[in-house]
């Protein structure tokens, strides 16, 4: 069993680690959370995907050391949302600021057959009327299609869509913890009006998902690419731990020296801030002020 | 080309938009109700979906013709733009668009008829010929294969007397530029900064070289052309000599005396979108750099601006007379 706190992946990174070299190491990370509503799904996700159990009292929540992570959350769009939305705040203290969501599981369809993998271009809520669209970011070659999320099973398939109860909920939720080009959805279709809900079982959802397992894990690495780079992009260099910890500053101060280590880092003057000692300075201030004056300075005379 | 093609339902029968449609069958054609549903979203990022980004096609609705701000254009006159299209193509990390839109997809507003109804209308309330500026919003040419907007705009400005268009751009898009005869109310504006600034910060743009071979193009077969020298930026180390041999190379591929306009601009942008650039890129030089703020605008400190100005506006008189250059103020 994985321990909870792992299920967040903590990467330690040393300050003499080069940018491409962090790059490296954290491509092998999978900072993404899989949801789904039913076991039946979870199973040859788990499968798939070598996930262990973890502790959790509210969820079945599965995990492993990449940082995957799987919650079986439900059937239903509101407790799809309340299990993002546990599991959003759960993460919320990770040192990676956002993480991937997909939402895989099985739909309707009223023209596809059955064990068609698809990604979800509009996602619309019946009862609402509203819809989202996810950014197609990563369809690369992967088909697409509607997704209409239902309170009741949907056994006539009006429109040529998916019909299933999460994916509006999950959704929604999720894109308060991430933005909305990590949130993805994709189905794999279980009847159409030749094939009713009945013949679904364990065995053959396990058979459907293991025919879409190259898709499936084609998308989760593209979404974790695109999560460990966006991480990578904003987050904080290792200085700013390092001053924080050695003196005090107020929230405003903690604020500009986020962004003067940023900037110093983005004027090529590393060096300056590996030389740096934070004992010299008598306080904050004089930090800041030390680090803008080095900004500015290079930023005006960048050759030297 | 795109990730996406959305369609507001209000133009899917449009046979401006079938026609552009039917290019892209294999690109998931996708409905809905209004652009805003997508375009003006919360929960985006415009730095990642610039990666990939969708072809929104959609009707603007009032606002179509705007009149330009003070100190925008080549006109004293009043004047007056419009933006068939949201966003650019290309990527220039100097660029406002960034801060201004949370989307990075691109909206083509395919009403051409309702766009000229209201230029007409404005038209006829000057009394002074009346210059159109297109390209604020996005690049004129830059997607002209599939918007045709010269196809429509430019026969239009060519037959009215008393209105002049700017098309505003950086695109090589010219195909049929060069297969109509040129008109003195159309002007191709080409905007340059050098070509070691482009190199860095022009993603996905037309080299400098391959747009001075357009501009070319369309000078010697008859069309009226301009320089836009802006955003002036200096890249790390650069001194005014590197402007001094741009200039000198621009100029002489080209013929000065019969150029329309030469402008300058500095970098400038309002301080709610240089905050809204900065979440998207921290770790960019350019942002990095010192600025300063004056009545809400972002400039970049690089010591004396209006002596670094004047050394250009000095360099390009080498060049072209006065009366063909001014400097964007806005």
């Amino acid at each position: 069993m994985v321990s909870g706190p792992n299920i967040i992946s903590n990467l330690s990174s040393s300050i003499h680690e080069t940018r491409v070299g962090v790059l490296q190491r954290i491509m092998k990370e999978s900072p993404v959370n899989l949801v789904v509503a039913h076991s039946i799904e979870a199973k040859p996700l788990i499968q798939l995907f070598e996930l262990e159990k973890l502790e959790c009292d509210a969820y079945p929540l599965y995990g492993n050391d990449s940082g995957l992570v799987l919650i079986v959350a439900g059937m239903g769009s509101e407790r799809t949302a309340s299990a993002v939305s546990y599991l959003g705040d759960k993460q919320k203290n990770s040192r990676d600021k956002v993480r991937g969501w997909l939402n895989i599981g099985i739909a309707g369809h009223q023209q596809e057959a059955l064990g068609r993998g698809l990604l979800a271009h509009k996602i619309s809520s019946r009862t609402s009327g509203k819809s989202f669209y996810p950014p197609m970011l990563l369809k690369e070659d992967l088909p697409t299609s509607a997704v209409i999320t239902v309170e009741q099973p949907e056994l006539n398939y009006p429109e040529n869509a998916a019909y299933e109860m999460e994916a509006f909920g999950f959704y929604s939720a999720a894109c308060n913890h991430s933005t909305s080009e990590l949130v993805q959805v994709y189905k794999v279709v279980s009847d159409n009006p030749s094939n009713s809900v009945e013949g679904i079982n364990q065995t053959i959802v396990s058979q459907w998902f293991l025919h879409n397992s190259n898709d499936m894990k084609h998308l989760l690495e593209r979404l974790a690419e695109l999560v460990v780079e966006t991480n990578l992009y904003f987050r904080l260099p290792q200085e700013v731990d390092e001053f924080s910890s050695r003196l005090h500053f107020s929230s405003t101060q903690k604020n500009q020296l986020c962004r003067l280590v940023q900037r110093l880092h983005a004027l090529g003057s590393e060096d300056f801030l590996l030389a740096l000692s934070p004992h010299s300075f008598h306080d904050a201030r004089q930090l800041i002020r030390a680090l803008e004056d080095q900004a500015d300075r290079v930023s005006e005379n960048p050759e030297k | 080309m795109f990730s996406a093609i959305y369609i507001e339902e209000e133009v899917a029968g449009f046979a401006r938009v079938e026609a552009l449609l039917a290019r892209f069958p294999d690109i998931p054609q996708i409905q809905c109700e209004r652009y805003g549903e997508i375009f003006n979203r919360k929960a985006q990022n415009f730095r990642l979906q610039k990666r990939n980004p969708a072809l929104i096609l959609a009707k603007k609705y009032g606002n179509l013709v705007l009149p330009a701000p003070i100190g925008y254009g080549f006109n004293s006159n009043q004047s007056y733009y419009f933006s068939h299209m949201l966003n650019c193509v290309y990527d220039c990390r100097y660029c406002f668009l960034q801060g201004m839109y949370r989307s990075a997809n691109t909206v083509l507003f395919v009403n051409y008829e309702d766009f000229v109804e209201s230029i007409r209308e404005n038209i006829a309330v000057e009394s002074a010929a009346t210059v159109f500026y297109s390209g604020y919003d996005c690049d004129s040419l830059a997607l002209e294969p599939v918007s045709a907007f010269t196809e429509y705009f430019v026969p239009f400005f060519s037959s009215e007397q008393n209105a002049v268009l700017e098309l505003r751009t950086k695109s090589t898009q010219i195909r049929n530029l060069l297969n109509s005869e040129p008109s003195p109310n159309v002007v191709i504006a080409m905007s340059f900064t050098l070509a070691a600034v482009a190199d860095k910060w022009e993603h996905k743009v037309p080299s400098v070289e391959k747009r001075l071979l357009a501009l070319k193009r369309l000078q010697d077969h008859g069309w009226p052309v301009a320089l836009r020298f802006e955003p002036l930026i200096s890249p790390p180390g650069a001194t005014m000599v590197a402007f001094e041999d741009f200039f000198r190379d621009v100029f002489s591929r080209l013929e000065p005396e019969k150029l329309h306009s030469v402008s300058t601009g500095m970098f400038r942008m309002p301080q709610e979108f240089y905050k809204n650039i900065l979440t998207l890129y921290p770790d960019e030089e350019l942002f990095a750099r010192k600025i300063s703020v004056e009545d809400g605008m972002v400039y970049l400190s690089a010591g004396d601006e209006a002596e670094v100005l004047d050394s250009v506006k000095q360099t390009l008189f080498q060049f072209i007379s006065p009366r063909q250059y001014y400097h964007c103020t806005l």
